[in-house]
């Protein structure tokens, strides 16, 4: 067989395009997920909210809950493989639910997981905006949250934003696990090429070249905003 | 209006503020002097609470802000400051500088919001910068709308930290052209800077801050020409 029957003979192409379609879809839903499940925690870790101010203790003065369970959080998903967090999430924690549709686990397990870092990126750029923003805002009377989302985050964000691009390119590779789970995304259907004809060679190489076209081309979209950004400052 | 009882602030082993008593009137404008790391910055600072006072107490207008009780948001409200850095929000346009807090804060509608900021642009003389991102402007624009923003709020108090420190020469001139028509309309104001001619022509009194205590404390011919302290002698003595 060559290369061309291998990959198109009986429709195998199939098996790509339809792979392709679940990778996308899920990577574009983890994103969003991971957007917002990272906003949350990067400001819950900003939170200055001290309970026990009033203790005797330094420590429990200087407790402050909520960052505390943000960085447990990070902690614990940046610590470990996603294919961990993606089986467990599929085994355990939805163990007993098989109605629910695989889209929906996996979508929801690697959201989890970007969320972490989509955390480190958006602390990352609260922390490089200049202190004299903040002082400006509060000396105006604005409150801490009033300058947190009128001020601080809006130019934060903006920073953040080229790596929070290359961030959904990494998740992107990262869903090539989900087979483990029984869902046919884009190297599961390059498999499946590869157990039919019993041929390594052209279906693993499919399955490298399209990732690497889409990396390509999110990746010139990152470089497009980068130089947006660094014209407009 | 101002009103400081027994001030320090100390940053670790460093104590900046050593105990500061002082009392502002309504209407005064007070130039504060002192060689740098003195403790002038902090003392402004101190006032509208954006730097936390080790011990100590401050009523502005009658509102404690010492006072954990008190609402700092509010008091803010009432104290506009200006910083050596301008510090403008530079993703908004010199207009959304200005309206931000009376729309935030106050609860202005944003029509009248727009009305008191370009009042505020007017006096500043840079209504048609409106439109116009900070980025573009020169540092002596972007501080003259730093002003506005303050006076936006419709402050009883103005407080100057270093407002032309960080500006090229020749665009000192037309920020504090600016701050003196503002000491003529009245508000009560406190302004730390190094410019002498500021000082003698706009004050209508000057505090020597030195070591964290004010050392000199009077009128601006007073402080001046007849300090019997000879560290203030000296500082107006190397200026000279």
């Amino acid at each position: 067989m060559n290369a061309v029957e291998i990959l198109f003979g009986d429709g195998r192409y199939l098996f790509l395009w339809r792979g392709l379609e679940v990778t996308l879809l899920l990577t574009v839903f983890a994103t969003v997920i991971g957007l917002v499940i990272g906003l949350v925690i990067a400001l819950l870790q900003q939170s200055e909210w001290r309970p026990l101010a009033a203790s005797k203790s330094l420590r429990l003065q200087q407790w402050r809950p909520l960052a505390g369970l943000a960085n447990i959080y990070t902690t614990i998903i940046r610590g470990t493989p996603a294919l961990v967090q993606l089986l467990i999430m599929y085994y355990v924690v939805f163990g007993s639910y098989r109605g629910v549709p695989k889209l929906w686990i996996a979508s929801l397990a690697f959201g989890i997981n970007s969320g972490a870092y989509v955390a480190e990126i958006i602390r990352g750029g609260i922390e490089s905006i200049d202190r004299g923003q903040v002082e400006a805002a509060r000396s105006l009377g604005l409150s801490r949250w009033q300058t947190m989302r009128y001020v601080v985050l809006p130019q934060a964000l903006k920073q953040s934003l080229p790596s929070l691009i290359s961030e959904g390119i990494t998740l992107l590779k990262e869903t090539s696990v989900v087979g483990w789970i029984g869902m046919n995304d884009l190297m599961r259907g390059a498999d499946n090429i590869r157990f039919q004809t019993a041929t390594a060679f052209e279906s693993l190489f499919a399955a490298a070249l399209i990732y690497l076209g889409l990396t390509t081309l999110f990746t010139r979209v990152m470089r497009r905003v980068e130089r947006r950004l660094r014209a407009s400052d | 209006m101002i009103d400081i009882k027994q001030l320090h602030k100390k940053y670790g082993k460093n104590h900046v503020l050593r105990g500061i008593d002082l009392s502002v009137d309504r209407g005064e404008v007070v130039v504060v002097l002192g060689s740098s790391g003195g403790g002038k910055s902090t003392l402004l600072r101190c006032i509208n609470m954006i730097e936390v006072p080790t011990s100590g107490r401050i009523w502005v207008d009658g509102i404690e802000m010492t006072d954990p009780a008190t609402d700092l948001n509010k008091a803010r409200t009432e104290l506009g400051m200006v910083f050596q850095q301008f510090n403008l929000f530079p993703h908004m346009t010199v207009l959304d500088n200005i309206m931000l807090a009376p729309v935030k804060v106050r609860k202005l509608t944003r029509t009248k919001a727009k009305k008191i900021a370009l009042a505020a642009l007017d006096q500043v003389g840079l209504r048609d910068k409106a439109n116009d991102y900070p980025s573009h402007l020169s540092g002596g624009q972007k501080q003259r709308v730093a002003i506005a923003r303050a006076l936006a709020m419709q402050p009883q108090v103005l407080l100057f930290d270093e407002p032309t420190s960080a500006l090229d020469p020749e665009m000192v001139d037309e920020v504090l052209a600016v701050i003196k028509r503002l000491a003529e309309t009245g508000i009560t104001m406190m302004v730390v800077t190094h410019e002498m001619s500021f000082a003698r022509d706009v004050a209508s009194r000057i505090l020597f801050l030195d070591g964290g205590l004010i050392i000199e404390d009077g009128a601006p011919e007073k402080v001046i020409n007849h300090s019997s302290h000879p560290k203030v002698q000296s500082f107006f003595a190397a200026l000279s």
